[in-house]
């Protein structure tokens, strides 16, 4: 410093240096608030749940029944009482199915919005992104959908069907209803088709039926002309198709097309569920299985009621409620009992009273494990004339974890 | 106020601030001037040097899983490995990628199109390959910078990342205005011109891909770093996408217009979309759409426009005398022989012979079609010939690309004048003077200076330049740009001099002025000049020799007087042409 | 031999739809130098056009028909509104159709909902071709690829329009002072572009998942079939055949995702062994 002339000591030295001072004397502190003070910081208004679901991008056909049920979640809690007496709200982010989107905006409700949970419904690839930014603003985040399963984080609950939930039993049931075991593998090329698949090679092979062949094809993927051909070739009498939403369809109607419909090879889905069922239309779908935690025709008085508060609030026309919505209703549920039951919405707090709670919810009873995932039913369904009918049901089914707790 | 210090002013600025707004808004700020470094680094491959590139993001992307990989991987010195990862792959992804597009010539949408498979087969590979990438789901828990034991706090990182990231926007900035970013620009206006001053074009657009390649690496590895979180979905063309839609909605031939672009639609989307989800998305789009529509240069550009011109000062470019070519033209001039030249089954030249070894002007006539145009491009290489050589001051210089010859002495003007027009007198000289003398590193460390050689201040100083040196040249005449260009190709420095067309759209006076200028060229600095020509009356004014040219071949070769009096020539050129323009 | 057949088919028809969604692509991209981001939507639109058709319980020829008029008539408005604005840069063309692809992909939303539309196969079954039973759809959709190229060549090649056509396309200004009208030629093409998008759209709906994004997963590969085919129309057919037969049969004895990659490769290699444009530039 010594050797700059004095008439370069002006304003902007003074300005440059003023700027590093500030910017050094901020390194030394960091303004992060913990959920406790954020309590105390606004307590009087609202809590607010957020919720990270697509609401664009590939997958943003799911976003707004889920944030439909957050809404109705909400509304019942605060019928009830609210949660340690305060109302609840629900702040919606949309990832836009892309991670990075995402972790954006899972950074603006947890930073901005200091919510008190974070419920997410949306790949886990997002998840994967997200789940650093929750940990290090000490909230809780509950993951809601069908997923690989296999995640371990004290901050985080996820309550969606596994593939040990959805296969570990179905697949024997299916190969004695049909009395067929050579089976055919179909996924997309992700996470969650992958470890699905591997998941079910296993139960396959533990229940003496045999894997003929196994796919991976893109996301995206419209021309099935050349899987279908495979397939055949391989002539299995079970197919099980790891595939989400518009691929499902496209390869349905051109399998349907190519003689290698369901009468062909029964089809055990694990994500065949309303929606993607009805793009693929009633001929198509006919006898298929699908396995999930939640169909809209499951006849309970529970999912009735649910069903008829969600018509009642959002009208006839409202988009379809399915497995992938529900679930973030039982998770907005479990939180605010949880949270009453801590007195806290401190993310240790919440978790401890969440271990071991158990509720009834639309699909049955469901208990959330001290490791971290729900117990839950798991329905297997069969399409008839383009409904889902509950053939099977397992109650009570643990997902398998490597999480003890 | 001291320039280099305010030129660095806002790193500190923005670090402070990025610190100062806390960890929520500070972090996407820092974040957001990443990803605007990114696109400042694609402003100047594309909107500069002309270079459409879709998949900007594989090069960032690459750089990203570089700096998640070695900062997750390599232990203590993790961070710095990635950073000098990141750089070092994105840069040799860009150059792999240039290989393949910049090359081989492709036009700017075909290579487009060939960045565009890129981006998709990266966000393939990077969804694929598992074992590196974390796949689908991507790496995440990617630890802080950190060096050694010593780690950053979140603080620190923001601040320092922000900080970063401006440095390196100023960086480009400052590169952009050097005579390296006017060279590009240059290119990008006219790549013909720019090989005809002895630029190799390839290699500059070569240089620059790569060279944001690099910054965009590295950048993808302190977004790393700074976010701590990589999918595919950061080197897949929807990235790719966004880097191109902000790059142009902020006026992609600005720098700082870019990273505004980015900063306001990153934060916008951050702030905006979720409150108005469903028509948060039509907007944009329609907004892109009327930007394009309505401001198609730009943001930036329309509000630079408005702001006083007193901000924005001219360049002033200093212009010596370089001392006069010590060779001499000793050298031996330009020997042409029996060069051919086929494009498939149509002959354009055959058998040409050509001497111009001594002081002179030497006219090449001929009906269209006679291949007179095409015998200058093959000369200076711009269209390959299939047979013959030629050589260039003793030496064999067959074959070579056009830079190279003009680098050995072989000046070419074209017909159509291409000075660049925003550029100044000035400017442009100084631009023909460096493409023999400078190379890309010389281009980025020059002060705008350069010593122009006798014979460009001989048609300076006769066309009444010199006090003019400032303005813009697209404010001068038709004949006076081409007086201009006849400067620049001499200032490029050439022992040889062939023109195409010189006095095309000239006025009388004009076309007299070149006749001036072209024999003092040859009568006090000993230049061979070649001339294509259909006027008559100046090429009887100027000729000391005349060559015809008819269906690709010499059909006739003598003085003025011997070419008109020759019947044959007369019969099926001349004859028409007497005295007047054909 | 019968399964050389069934894998001769399926190639087949896999190139049928490569080159039903490519063709409009390669007009805009070959005749006007535009690349088109948005021709994935005006796919979207024409299967949209089906959908409406079929809900209303119109027969599938009248959707065909709507849809390809849906089409022109967008592609008209889109040239005239936008297109036009753009020919001095084909690199504003990108950003504004990108813009575009966007504006009418939401609006496909606000008007369809995001919901998996339904549209069912007008010629369910199969039928035997030399001995091997093969999707009666997918015969069809072979043979309208077929016609629709050929047809398109055959305008371009023997009519007076499709002289003017390829006249703009050589030399815009040239063909400006030959008495030919640019602008209306231009707008003919453009349009017609769009119009045979949203034929492939109509034509596809029946064996795919009809929804807003669903352009999105048919201009990539569009995309492809034009990197491969260069700026002509005619190797279309050519580069549809070849990009689905390495699909097909990397995805028959390999594996689904090397044909992805085989396929991008040979899209890099069909750009790398054309003749390179030389260092000329018009000046």
């Amino acid at each position: 410093m010594s050797t700059i002339k004095s008439n370069h000591l002006n304003k902007t030295w003074l300005a440059v240096t003023a700027a590093s001072a500030l910017a050094l004397t901020g390194c030394a502190t960091d303004s992060g608030k913990s959920s406790a003070e954020k309590q105390q910081s606004d307590s009087g208004g609202a809590l607010k749940i957020g919720l990270l679901t697509s609401m664009s991008g590939p997958a943003g056909l799911f976003g707004p029944a889920t944030r439909n049920v957050a809404e109705l979640a909400a509304q019942e809690v605060n019928a009830s009482g609210g949660v340690l007496g305060r109302k609840v709200s629900v702040v919606v982010g949309d990832d836009a199915t892309n991670p990075d989107i995402g972790r954006q905006t899972a950074t603006r409700l947890l930073n901005s919005d200091e919510v008190s949970v974070l419920v997410g419904m949306h790949t886990s690839a997002t998840r994967e992104a997200v789940l650093p930014k929750a940990r290090s603003a000490g909230t809780l985040y509950m993951y809601t959908p069908v997923f690989e399963g296999g995640t371990c984080d004290p901050d985080l609950f996820t309550n969606g069907e596994v593939p040990s939930q959805q296969l570990k039993q179905t697949i024997p049931w299916t190969q004695s209803a049909t009395g067929r075991k050579k089976w055919f593998l179909l996924g997309n090329d992700y996470a969650w088709g992958r470890a699905s698949l591997d998941a079910a090679k296993q139960y396959i092979t533990a229940s003496g039926g045999e894997v003929v062949g196994t796919a991976f094809v893109p996301l995206g993927t419209t021309d099935f002309q050349a899987v279908i051909q495979k397939i055949q070739q391989a002539n299995p009498g079970l197919l099980l198709p790891a595939l989400v939403g518009g691929d499902a369809i496209a390869f349905e109607k051109q399998a349907y097309d190519a003689a290698l419909g369901n009468s062909q090879a029964q089809r055990l889905g694990i994500l065949y569920e309303e929606n993607t069922l009805a793009g693929m239309g009633p001929k198509v779908t006919e006898g298929m299985y699908t396995s999930l935690g939640y169909f809209q025709s499951l006849n309970t008085p529970a999912n009735s009621a649910f069903l008829t508060a969600y018509r009642k609030k959002f009208g006839a026309e409202a988009p379809t409620v399915t497995s992938l919505s529900e679930q973030t209703y039982v998770a907005i549920k479990a939180w605010a009992q949880a949270a009453n039951a801590a007195g806290s919405t401190e993310a240790k707090d919440v978790a401890a009273k969440l271990s071991g709670l158990s509720l009834d919810a639309p699909a049955g009873k469901v208990t959330f494990e001290k490791n971290r995932t729900a117990t839950q039913p798991v329905y297997v369904g069969q399409v008839t004339d383009g409904a889902v009918k509950i053939e099977k049901t397992f109650t009570d089914v643990a997902a398998d974890s490597k999480c003890t707790g | 106020m001291n320039p280099f210090v305010r030129k660095l002013l806002p790193v500190p600025l923005a670090a402070a601030a990025a610190v100062l707004a806390g960890p929520w808004a500070g972090g996407l700020l820092a974040q957001f001037l990443v990803l605007g470094t990114v696109t400042a680094a694609l402003a100047l491959t594309w909107g500069i040097a002309g270079i459409l590139n879709l998949g900007h993001s594989v090069t960032f992307g690459v750089g990203a899983y570089a700096g998640a990989w070695f900062g997750l991987h390599a232990g203590a010195y993790g961070s710095l490995a990635g950073l000098g990862a990141g750089a070092l792959l994105g840069g040799v992804m860009a150059r792999l990628i240039a290989a393949v597009g910049l090359r081989r010539r492709l036009d700017a949408v075909s290579f487009a199109l060939v960045t565009f498979v890129v981006a998709l087969a990266a966000e393939q590979v990077a969804g694929r390959w598992t074992g590196v990438t974390g796949g689908f789901n991507g790496l995440t828990d990617i630890p802080r910078f950190h060096i050694g034991a010593l780690s950053f706090t979140p603080t620190a990182a923001r601040g320092v990342t922000a900080g970063l990231a401006v440095l390196v926007i100023v960086l480009l900035a400052s590169l952009a205005r050097r005579p390296y970013g006017v060279a590009l620009a240059a290119v990008r206006n006219n790549e013909r011109r720019m090989a005809a001053l002895g630029y190799d074009v390839g290699a500059a657009k070569t240089g620059v891909f790569t060279l944001t390649g690099v910054v965009a690496g590295l950048m993808g590895a302190v977004y790393v770093l700074q976010v701590q979180f990589v999918s595919p979905s950061l080197i897949g063309l929807v990235m790719g996408t966004n880097f191109v839609v902000w790059a142009m909605l902020g006026s992609r031939r600005t720098i700082w217009g870019p990273v505004l672009a980015t900063l306001v639609v990153s934060a916008g989307a951050n702030l905006l979309a979720d409150t108005a989800l469903d028509s948060w998305l039509l907007v944009t789009g329609a907004a892109f759409v009327a930007a394009v529509v309505l401001v198609p240069d730009g943001v930036a550009v329309v509000v630079r426009r408005r702001l006083p011109a007193r901000w924005f000062p001219p360049r002033q470019v200093k212009l010596g005398a370089a001392a006069p070519s010590t060779g001499g033209r000793a050298g031996g001039g330009l020997v042409v022989r029996s060069i051919g030249c086929r494009f498939g089954p149509f002959t354009a030249l055959r058998g040409v012979d050509l001497d111009l070894t001594e002081p002179g002007v030497h006219c090449l006539i001929g009906p269209n079609g006679a291949g007179k145009s095409t015998l200058l491009d093959v000369l200076t290489g711009f269209t390959p010939a299939t047979d013959g050589a030629w050589r260039l001051d003793g030496q064999d210089v067959t074959g070579r690309p056009p830079w190279e010859l003009t680098r050995s002495g072989l000046g070419r003007k074209f017909q159509a004048p291409s000075v660049a027009g925003s550029l100044t007198l000035a400017e442009n000289l100084a631009l023909a003077r460096w493409g023999r003398t400078h190379g890309a590193l010389a281009l980025v460390r020059q002060r705008w200076t350069a010593d122009l050689p006798p014979e460009a201040w001989f048609v300076l100083d006769a066309a009444g330049f010199a006090d003019r040196m400032d303005t813009p040249a697209g404010s001068l005449s038709h004949g006076e740009q081409q007086l201009l260009e006849l400067a620049m190709t001499l200032t490029a420095g050439c022992d040889v001099l062939l023109l195409d067309e010189p006095t095309a759209g000239m006025t009388r006076s004009e076309t007299e002025q070149v006749a001036e200028v072209l024999r003092g060229l040859v009568h006090d600095h000993g230049l061979p000049v070649l001339v294509v020509e259909h006027d008559m009356a100046f090429i009887r004014s100027v000729a000391d020799r005349v060559t015809v040219l008819r269906g690709g071949e010499v059909m006739a070769s003598g003085t003025v007087a011997e070419i008109e009096s020759n019947s044959e020539v007369s019969a099926v050129y001349v004859g028409r042409a007497a005295g007047g323009r054909s | 031999m019968d399964q050389t057949i069934a894998l001769t088919l399926g190639v087949l028809s896999s190139a049928a739809v490569l080159a039903l969604t490519a063709v409009g692509l390669s007009l805009s991209f070959g005749l006007m130098r535009i690349i088109n981001l948005a021709h994935g939507e005006f796919l979207t639109i024409g299967a949209y056009g089906s959908v409406v058709t079929a809900d209303h319980g119109l027969p599938w020829a009248v959707g065909l028909a709507a849809a390809a008029a849906v089409g022109l008539g967008v592609g008209a408005l889109t040239e005239v509104l936008l297109i036009r604005r753009l020919y001095r840069s084909p690199e504003l063309s990108i950003l504004a159709t990108f813009g575009l692809s966007i504006v009418v992909r939401q609006l496909i939303q606000l008007g369809f909902g995001k919901d998996y539309r339904m549209v069912a196969n007008p010629l369910p079954g199969a039928t035997k071709v030399l001995g091997v039973p093969f999707p009666t759809y997918q015969l069809l959709l072979t043979g309208f690829a077929l016609a629709i190229v050929v047809s398109v060549l055959a305008v371009l090649r023997f009519t007076s329009l499709g002289l003017r056509v390829r006249a703009v396309a050589g030399d815009a200004a040239l063909s400006e002072t030959l008495g030919v009208r640019c602008t209306r030629v231009n707008l003919v093409v453009f349009a017609t572009s769009a119009g045979l998008a949203a034929i492939a759209g109509a034509l596809v709906a029946p064996v795919t998942n009809v929804q807003p994004d669903m352009g999105l997963d048919y201009v990539f590969t569009a995309f492809l079939v034009v990197i491969v085919a260069g700026r002509r129309v005619a190797p279309v057919l050519i580069a549809a055949l070849g990009l689905a037969a390495v699909q097909n049969l990397t995805t028959f004895w390999t594996d689904p995702l090397l044909a992805r990659l085989a396929v991008l490769l040979l899209a890099f290699l069909a750009v790398q062994v054309r003749p390179s444009a030389s260092l000329r530039v018009a000046s």
